[in-house]
């Protein structure tokens, strides 16, 4: 392993994302070890306010690649930016986040820059000079461990949430911005709307209390039962994807990484199977209680309590509980 | 306007996963096969749109004989035509490689995949395809539309967090379909006997000069991720767990 490590950074509403501090807290780690330095960029058009506290987070180097034409997400615009930067540092190690951006960009750098890339990464670690990563596969039913010994740069994108952030102590990092060459005139795509999902006054993120609705339960005929344990509770219904899209309940109710990231004070799985773009969005949960069939079901790995067995034995019997 | 649908066959079920001494890829059996999720939604959403442009519709996929079914599945939704490439790859940039060789070959104006593979889980297949024949694209789509003149598409994306982008893309382009709303058809076993008589074309990674390519990653282990971490596991009657369950909820509240 050679060169340096760099992370991309994300932010939303002037605040940087968990993932990135995640990112700092492994690279750090790794840069330590190998002896090389830590580098974080930020894309954006505005980014001042960020670049304090990326530069105190445990950082070598701060890139904030500021450009106009960087204010709203753009992918073909983010890829060519980030990939001017990534030529210009030359880095070792490129280390993302699963999230839309390191899907929709990850891969197509990887592919400009010449590198090999391994996504959907919950661990990473040295191993002599070679990384090795542990990622899902099957469904996340299985693991596999890979070693990288392809071209550099290595590129790497981590679930959120599954890496540790530490603190680390207070170096300040410099800060050098990069310069970008960006053409309007050539791009392929243009942005034509933001839109924002109707939630229809329903905010499943103000809940204490979770009660969630996977494609497990069997059908939309079982959702009042489960309405009725939320009720009972006190609490909100939510779903994963399948059952919105299968229109069981509306999208305002759903939890992932498309939709709406929840951290109640309780989470009760019901049926869910535990897809990383749901459990993403609600690893952070107080308690996790998981109600499946299965037992190999990934969800019984981020859940606190896990009951094998049938949703429709399971919540009646909840129901009788609460309202006893 | 013509599209190319890349598909990928998925296990339904697996048992016995091992490593090869190769490690290049993981060794498993199936319990069935079929097509992958994100594909099907793929797969419907290009022929509806192809036929709505007057184009044809070619689906396609990288994989072994018994792949061939999910392409027949496709020509019994009324594809016009199916290609395989003959292999079997593990690694996304290998079967980015592949199946961007066999695209070159082809007349088309749009490419579909869908967003992730059941199995490999990598979601990198895709964009690295558009990448691989430097063109525009966009992830997560769960709407495409017809430009003017067919030399745009109109698509919108989610983003995450609620949001979503609605794009314009110069033809010709890569998009990775999302999973939506309107679920997939089912084809009728007449179609489908009848598309079992249909040939399919195929190409070997020498005839598409991809063969040979260094493998970038190196499979070392495969295991079940049991051992990185459970739940603790309420037991008893459906009674009894029910209330041990209330204990613990209540315990935080």
């Amino acid at each position: 392993m050679k060169g340096e490590i760099l992370v991309i950074g994300e932010h939303r509403d002037g605040i940087v994302d968990n993932i990135t501090w995640e990112l700092i807290s492994k690279g750090r780690f790794l840069a330590d070890q190998w002896g090389t330095h830590l580098a974080v960029l930020a894309v954006g058009s505005e980014l001042d306010q960020l670049v304090d506290s990326l530069a105190s987070s445990g950082v070598d180097l701060v890139l904030p690649v500021q450009h106009t034409l960087l204010e709203k997400y753009h992918a073909e615009l983010y890829t060519t930016a980030i990939a001017q930067v990534c030529e210009q540092l030359d880095p070792g190690l490129v280390l993302m986040g699963y999230t839309y951006l390191g899907m929709e960009v990850g891969p197509a750098l990887a592919v400009r820059l010449g590198g090999t890339m391994v996504s959907n990464c919950s661990e990473l670690e040295a191993e002599g000079d070679h990384l090795v990563a542990v990622r899902s596969v099957f469904g996340g039913t299985l693991q596999i461990k890979v070693r990288l010994k392809g071209e550099q740069p290595h590129l790497l994108s981590i679930v959120k949430g599954v890496l540790p952030r530490d603190n680390v102590e207070g170096r300040i990092a410099a800060v050098k911005r990069p310069a970008v060459d960006l053409d309007q005139s050539s791009l392929r795509s243009r942005i034509l709307d933001m839109l924002t999902i109707d939630t229809g006054g329903i905010d499943i993120t103000k809940a204490k209390i979770l009660v969630s609705a996977g494609r497990g339960i069997g059908g939309p005929d079982k959702i009042p039962m489960l309405r009725e344990l939320a009720d009972a509770l006190g609490g909100e219904l939510a779903c994963s994807r399948p059952v919105a899209d299968m229109g069981w309940l509306p999208v305002a109710h759903q939890v992932g990484i498309s939709a709406s990231t929840v951290t109640p004070c309780v989470y009760i799985a019901c049926g869910i199977s535990g897809a990383s773009q749901h459990v993403t969005a609600m690893r952070d949960s107080g308690r996790i209680i998981a109600i499946n069939k299965d037992p190999n079901a990934p969800i019984f790995r981020v859940a606190h309590y896990g009951i094998i067995g049938d949703v429709l034995e399971v919540v009646p019997a909840l129901i009788e509980e609460a309202k006893g | 306007m013509n599209i190319l649908i890349c598909t990928k066959a998925v296990p339904g079920f697996v048992s016995h996963p091992s490593v090869p001494e190769s490690h290049d890829r993981v060794d498993y059996e199936a319990g069935s096969i079929v097509i992958n999720e994100s594909d099907d939604y793929a797969l419907e959403a290009g022929i509806k749109l192809a036929k709505k442009s007057g184009g044809k519709a070619v689906v396609l996929t990288c994989g072994s004989l018994s792949a061939q079914k999910i392409l027949q599945a496709g020509l019994g939704k009324d594809a016009d035509a199916a290609l395989r490439v003959d292999a079997n790859l593990f690694e996304p940039a290998a079967t980015a490689r592949a199946l961007a060789a066999a695209i070159r070959k082809q007349d088309y104006d749009l490419v579909i995949t869908g967003v992730e593979s059941s199995d490999v889980m990598a979601a990198q297949v895709g964009i690295s395809i558009a990448e691989m024949l430097g063109l525009p694209f966009a992830y997560a789509v769960t709407e495409i539309e017809l430009g003017e003149r067919n030399r745009t598409i109109q698509i919108t994306k989610e983003l995450g967090f609620g949001k979503k982008q609605v794009e314009e893309l110069d033809l010709p382009a890569v998009v990775c379909f999302q999973t939506g709303t309107e679920p997939p058809s089912f084809v009728p076993v007449r179609k489908m006997m009848l598309a079992q008589r249909k040939p399919i074309k195929s190409f070997t990674l020498s005839e598409l000069d991809t063969r040979g390519q260094p493998h970038g990653i190196e499979v070392v282990d495969i295991f079940s991720p049991k051992e990185t971490g459970m739940a603790e596991i309420i037991e008893g009657d459906p009674k009894t767990q029910a209330s041990v369950a209330m204990q613990k909820i209540r315990e935080v509240l």
